[in-house]
């Protein structure tokens, strides 16, 4: 065994990118493969007993140098068996199906994190607490807005229930996901998240619906659960995908949109498709407020029936329905 | 007089083609010796709609049948001229001048397919509050004897039988529509395009005939509350009113609802020639105006009856919405139309009005016209929106 001045240390990964083992370099040659003499016994069936080792090259640089092995070296990410590969800088190469990792001694590690207090903790279960209680009140406010009788206070619970059981099961299951790919549950986060959403949504149908009576956009307000349903979903599956996943902010983001514009373009399409279909009373929504949130200027009845005209003359120009063949 | 005429009255079967096998029932009765037969409108409509699916048969005394050619049809008055070969040359006489009050007559038919059948009753002149002119006729008219005679006792026919209300209520067609609808003299079968024009002129006639005589005239006005509000507009319009004041509502309402109590017969799935409105004043002394307001939206929508129809007769509704002011009112106002695709120059209109005043109180006022022109559906609408006004 021969001492080298360059250091660092082998690292093999999981298929989440979790190191499972380390072997610190020291001394050469460092031998890995599936056999039990190896310093790094990797446990692929596609490994070879020797598969590989860690050698100072002929320029006095480290590499990781194939034994001849059945499936080879390779760099990870890359195609086509390599003979060696340098260990000067950080690099990831394939060992049969195993990917191992190499990071020289110099490599920069960040700040140590302060052990997890109970002033942290209490911070993430306040905003938990925060975001449930808000999406609580905000489904608690619609059920008695949409009830024409006094509630008392079971009604209360029964229309707080149903939501708060599916803001845990939903937490739940995405803190499932989140201790199989990052082994961490992170249970209040999610139902934070969520709560938020939900607030988020009741709160945004809100506005708009009044946007679209002060305005008279009543055609706008067939919109109005579409376009909720996308700002909504595209924040809580970014936010869930962030904290469940190694996804970087970014990457969660732009899969919360996918997700977001896909459930939310099919609510559209479903909608879409129910309003080709016959209907023998008017479908269209009447937007209703308070009288004094009427921000436009009402018309003449004059102008008003005078508008009427264009609805004849969409109806004349409808495509005619196809009719059976006469035999 | 069941003997002398019993064999001048025939069964009148709708057929479906498919199946082979009778789809409705009703009667018929021969007016010339060439055998012409008349019947409801609403017992052969089959042929007019679905020509292609539909045959029409006559079942006569002796158990003949013989197929029936639809010739000329008077959708406003529900009567079919029809034609079939192979009658003796024997046919009911017409009398065109209505029976003195309270003369016995007698109603022929087939009712529910039990045979023909005669029913004694007598004539209650014509009825008062129609649209349409009716005979009422006390006597029990059943399923089945639509489109049979209603005789005199010198066995003259004085109407068709058409509608019953039940309890021995029922209605007659006046006869001097069938001696119009012979005068046409129309001789050779039509198409279905034809019928749907020969519909589509009898009630664009018809609601020009109503509709322009109800806006020559002023509204009558009736109050609601603090508002004056579209009345009894017409003596064929009959008009109900109901409060609403449950103790565990939060709200409570006055409603006003009117409509004719007769419409026109088009199809199953579609009826006429109908108007219908009604206001209703929400009010409420414990709801905040968003919680007001926010049930009210749910409820603007709520009273609105289905207008009936299929794809094939009738388009979607298209609508336009907005606030409008007349006088120092503001409301709100969507404005809705549906097209029929097979009469051209006719639509349903359906009107929502929401009276915007204060935070506590709402006026839904609605209208639905059916089966009348673009420009009548926009006068009727606007001067039932302008008749809308708040008289504190």
């Amino acid at each position: 065994m021969e001492a080298v001045s360059v250091r660092g240390a082998l690292e093999l990964l999981d298929r989440a990118g979790r190191v499972e083992q380390r072997v610190v370099i020291g001394t050469v040659p460092v031998r890995i493969g599936r056999a039990y003499d190896n310093d790094l016994i990797v446990d692929d069936i596609h490994a070879d007993a020797h598969h590989a080792e860690a050698i100072v090259g002929d320029d006095g640089v480290p590499v990781v140098r194939d034994l001849g092995s059945v499936n080879g070296l390779r760099r990870a990410n890359a195609r086509g068996r390599v003979d060696a590969i340098a260990l000067d800088r950080e690099c990831a190469f394939t060992i049969g199906g195993a990917t191992m990792r190499f990071r020289p001694a110099n490599y920069a590690t960040s700040a140590a994190q302060p052990m997890r207090s109970a002033g942290v903790f209490a911070h993430s279960a306040l905003w938990a607490a925060l975001a449930l209680i808000a999406c609580l009140v905000a489904t608690a406010s619609e059920a008695v807005l949409g009830s024409s009788e006094r509630f008392n206070g079971l009604q209360f619970l029964n229309a707080i229930l149903v939501p708060l059981i599916i803001i845990l099961v939903w937490s739940a299951l995405w803190s499932l996901v989140g201790r199989l790919l990052v082994h961490h549950a992170r249970f209040l986060g999610h139902v934070a998240i969520v709560s938020f959403g939900l607030f988020l949504g009741s709160a945004i149908t809100f506005v708009l619906s009044l946007f679209a009576f002060s305005f008279s956009l009543d055609t706008f307000a067939g919109w109005v659960g579409t376009i909720t349903a996308f700002v909504a979903m595209t924040l809580v599956f970014s936010g869930h995908l962030r904290l469940a996943t190694r996804l970087r902010s970014r990457s969660a983001l732009i899969a919360g949109i996918c997700a977001a514009v896909l459930i939310a373009g099919s609510f559209r399409v479903t909608h879409m498709v129910g309003m080709q279909h016959f209907s023998p009373a008017p479908r269209n929504a009447v937007t209703l407020a308070p009288p004094g949130w009427r921000m436009r200027s009402p018309e003449s009845t004059d102008a008003f029936y005078a508008k009427t005209q264009s609805l004849v003359d969409e109806l004349r120009d409808e495509t005619p329905l196809k009719t059976p063949v006469e035999k | 007089m069941f003997a002398l005429v019993k064999d001048q009255v025939v069964q009148v079967r709708l057929i479906d083609q498919a199946g082979n096998a009778k789809t409705a029932l009703g009667s018929g009765f021969v007016v010339s010796d060439d055998g012409r037969i008349i019947s409801n409108y609403h017992v052969v409509s089959g042929l007019v709609n679905h020509p292609e699916r539909f045959r029409a048969e006559f079942l006569d005394q002796k158990g003949q049948t013989g197929k029936l050619e639809l010739l000329d049809i008077d959708v406003i008055h529900d009567l079919a001229l029809l034609r079939a070969a192979g009658f003796p040359p024997a046919h009911f006489d017409i009398r065109a001048e209505l029976p003195a009050m309270g003369e016995r007559l007698y109603s022929m038919g087939n009712p529910y397919d039990l045979g023909l059948t005669i029913v004694e009753g007598n004539y209650n002149g014509l009825l008062q509050k129609s649209l349409y002119e009716r005979i009422h006729f006390t006597g029990s008219i059943n399923h089945g004897m639509s489109g049979g005679p209603t005789l005199d006792t010198s066995g003259r026919v004085i109407g068709v039988n058409v509608a019953s209300a039940g309890n021995q209520v029922s209605f007659l067609v006046p006869a001097k529509y069938v001696i119009a609808l012979l005068d046409r003299k129309h001789d050779a079968p039509l198409d279905a395009t034809q019928f749907n024009a020969i519909i589509a002129q009898q009630l664009t006639a018809n609601q020009q005939r109503y509709v322009t005589d109800l806006l020559s005239k002023d509204f009558a006005r009736t109050d609601l509350g603090a508002y004056s509000v579209p009345g009894t507009l017409a003596d064929y319009i009959n008009c109900w009113g109901r409060t609403d004041s449950e103790p565990r509502e939060l709200y409570h309402s006055v409603s006003y609802h009117c409509s004719t109590d007769e419409n026109l017969f088009l199809s199953d799935s579609l009826a006429s020639g109908s108007i219908r409105y009604s206001h209703v004043l929400y009010s409420t002394d414990e709801l905040s105006p968003l919680h007001f307001f926010h049930l009210m939206e749910t409820m603007a929508g709520a009273n609105m009856n289905p207008f009936g129809g299929t794809e094939e007769a009738m388009s979607n509704f298209r609508c336009a919405t907005d606030f409008v002011a007349h006088d120092n009112d503001t409301s709100k106002v969507m404005f809705c139309l549906r097209r029929y695709r097979q009469f051209d120059g006719l639509y349903d209109l359906y009107q929502l009005s929401l009276a915007l005043r204060g935070d506590r109180e709402l006026l839904v006022s609605t209208l639905a016209l059916t089966g009348v022109s673009a420009d009548n559906a926009r006068a009727f609408a606007r001067k039932f929106q302008e008749s809308i006004a708040w008289k504190p």
